[in-house]
């Protein structure tokens, strides 16, 4: 199994850009990475990638490999600009509630990514990463653990740590968001009419 | 807890609804990255070597060659530093060997070396300042670093 691995062609950081550049740059932005930075984080990450000679088969996935890059760019760019998950909110989800058929469907659609997105940032960053890939992209935990180059048990624990912290999280946005008598109802008829203005306008 | 391969909350059966939704758009959801023009811009920036252009702020690349050149530049100066002391002390100890071998050597070799010294060119030259003995240490070149060494050995 390892010997077919090794005689598999190295994977260069060109190759790994038109194959896993979409999923990298989804990956950042539930990271909490914004719009206006999302290039450049992607960029980097990618460089990355063709300073270490592209991705050598393995049994980590090269998107999981490529989230392990992403995570410790990522950290390095928070650590010197601390108010970037801040902003990250609500920008990551336009084009979403842009392609809705109605307003009210682009309106619903983007409050559950919102959702998601705030009670992933309930997470820190290892369990955060984790869930992201599990859960939304669909990874093993073993091509997890081989990608961050942590053990399998390692993955489990923060899965199972994660889906606690990201289920009460979530309640709790459900909680908030509830209608509550007239005045709710007229906040959902004012978001409607909103987010119909700004289909109409653009 | 169990170490079996856990199940996707997707795919487990009584999630709730709203929290089911929410992570199948979630999952679906997509930022809409141009690809094809980022694409250039990682080869253009391959092609020059260097990490691409970017008006955002510190990356990684930079934050590790900050970091490196900080460790050189560390240790030029520990190198410095050490230069610095070994060569001071490298020449208090000579001075101090000197004075040691001078106070010590004098009596022993001086009074021969300077004898012989003094009979072979102070016969030949007469000594020219009236106070000055034949074979005294300021007339003979051969004991002209007794003769500085002197005063420290007192």
């Amino acid at each position: 199994m390892n010997e077919a691995l090794s005689m598999e062609p190295v994977i260069d950081a060109g190759e790994l850009f038109r194959r896993h550049a979409a999923f990298v740059a989804n990956f950042l932005a539930r990271l909490g990475v914004i719009r206006t930075e999302l290039d450049d984080v992607v960029q980097e990450v990618f460089m990355v990638a063709h300073r270490r000679g592209g991705f050598r088969p393995g049994p980590a996935r090269p998107t999981t490999w490529l989230a392990d890059i992403a995570l410790k760019v990522n950290a390095n760019r928070v650590r010197k600009q601390r108010r970037a998950r801040v902003e990250a909110r609500g920008e990551t989800v336009e084009r979403a509630a842009d392609e809705r058929a109605s307003p009210a469907e682009a309106l619903d659609h983007r409050r559950s990514v919102d959702r998601v997105q705030q009670a992933l940032d309930a997470l820190d960053d290892d369990r955060r990463s984790i869930f992201i890939l599990f859960e939304l992209e669909g990874e093993s935990c073993e091509s997890i653990a081989s990608g961050l180059g942590i053990p399998v048990g390692t993955v489990y624990s923060r899965l199972h740590t994660a889906r606690r912290k990201f289920r009460k999280a979530h309640d709790r946005l459900l909680a908030r968001e509830r209608p509550r008598g007239p005045r709710g109802a007229v906040a959902v008829v004012l978001s409607l009419v909103w987010v119909g203005l700004r289909g109409a306008v653009s | 807890m169990s170490n079996e391969a856990p199940q996707r909350l997707l795919e487990t059966e009584g999630l709730g609804e709203a929290l089911r939704t929410d992570l199948q758009r979630a999952a679906a959801h997509d930022v809409g990255y141009d690809v094809d023009a980022g694409l250039v811009r990682l080869e253009s920036a391959m092609a020059r070597g260097g990490p691409p252009p970017s008006d955002g702020g510190g990356t990684a690349a930079a934050a590790s060659s900050g970091k490196g050149l900080a460790i050189v530049v560390g240790l030029a100066l520990v190198v410095g530093a050490g230069a610095i002391a070994w060569s001071l002390a490298s020449g208090q100890a000579s001075t101090e060997s000197g004075t040691v071998a001078a106070a010590g050597v004098e009596p022993a070799l001086v009074p021969e070396a300077g004898a012989e010294l003094a009979q072979t060119s102070l016969a030949a030259q007469p000594p020219t300042e009236p106070g000055t003995e034949p074979g005294s240490p300021s007339d003979d070149p051969g004991l002209l670093i007794i003769e500085e060494a002197e005063p420290e050995a007192e």
